[in-house]
């Protein structure tokens, strides 16, 4: 098994365990829904040029990019709906692709990675 | 805590919490961990002294004291990206609407760099007006006051989020009024009488009965 179909069927897994439903809505603001998403949230730790230390929370959506009509591009602006607290699945949080941030991730295992932030009311 | 560069700084984190008025928190201390997140509803300022340094030049042996007070001022700003949530979220939204919702969508490097020049134009407001000339304290405690260097730091390359700090410095000039520590303790004094004059043989001033001076007469 070569290395990209074991990485492939690992994604598989782990989608198994999380089975997040998510929503996409590309830059036309056609909306499509995902049950086949990796969705990760979790929170790292970074330091910025002196100081303490940041705590940051940050979700990633690892989707198959067989499984999208288009693949977003650097500087596009996309949206994610998707339920962050697992308690209530059914209650969606907006999260956003940040334009000032380059794509990147998954293009060699078949999967695009994309890094996501939380969004406020205008 | 005698030293009056100590009661300054507390002094001057207290105008600037009061003063606020909402439009960022104060804290007079430093952390080893902040959250981003609990940054979003608010800018947050931390002051810590920096450093404070005695010109021995200006300061004689016994006489007045001053302390050069550097004041670190630091903001620590978080923001997300900005775009019309109701619309993205509802299910009666046409692909018109949410292109359009999506189109206003702002980046969150530009929300956190908006709310940190706001933080720091309200910092500069509370401490450069006229009216907080001495922070608050006494005419004549402090002079020389200065606010000034501030230093944006780049922004982090991870994270959801945009995150910003910068650094800036208050700084001013305080004068000490050394009280004596209470926990050196002089020896007792004892006057030869030769010295005090006819009649006295000895002055015993003992610290330690509370100033109780006891003068041995003949």
């Amino acid at each position: 098994m070569s290395l990209q179909t074991q990485a492939v069927k690992i994604a598989g897994i782990a989608h198994k365990l999380s089975g997040t439903t998510v929503f996409l809505i590309d830059p036309d603001g056609v909306k499509t829904e995902h049950d086949d998403c990796t969705f990760l949230s979790g929170r790292v730790t970074q330091s910025p040029d002196s100081g303490e230390e940041m705590v940051v929370f940050r979700p990633v959506a690892t989707f198959p990019r067989s499984s999208l009509t288009r693949i977003p591009a650097d500087g596009e602006k996309w949206a994610l709906l998707a339920p962050l607290d697992p308690e209530i699945p059914d209650t969606l949080t907006t999260l956003s692709l940040d334009p000032s941030k380059a794509i990147e991730g998954g293009r060699s295992l078949g999967t695009i990675r994309l890094y996501l932030s939380e969004v406020k009311q205008s | 805590m005698s030293l009056v560069a100590v009661f300054a700084f507390n002094t001057a984190v207290a105008l600037m919490a009061a003063q606020a008025a909402g439009r960022f928190g104060v804290e007079g201390h430093q952390t080893q961990k902040q959250s981003a997140q609990s940054l979003i509803d608010n800018a947050l300022v931390r002051c810590w002294i920096d450093s404070a340094d005695v010109d021995f030049s200006r300061s004689a042996r016994n006489g007045p004291k001053e302390h050069e007070l550097r004041v670190g001022v630091r903001f620590q700003v978080a923001q997300p990206a900005k775009a019309d949530i109701e619309t993205l979220e509802d299910e009666a939204s046409t692909d018109l609407q949410r292109a359009t919702a999506l189109s206003n969508l702002t980046t969150p490097t530009l929300e956190t760099t908006t709310a940190l020049y706001a933080a720091w134009s309200a910092v500069f407001e509370i401490l450069d007006d006229a009216r907080n000339l001495t922070l608050g304290l006494p005419k004549g405690s402090i002079s020389d006051k200065a606010y000034s260097q501030f230093k944006q730091d780049e922004f982090p390359t991870r994270g959801g989020p945009g995150i910003l700090t910068a650094t800036s410095f208050l700084e001013f000039r305080v004068k000490e009024a050394q009280l004596g520590d209470l926990g050196n303790e002089p020896a007792n004094i004892t006057m030869d009488n030769t010295l005090i004059g006819a009649g006295v043989d000895e002055v015993t001033d003992d610290v330690s009965k509370a100033g109780e001076t006891t003068i041995t007469t003949t």
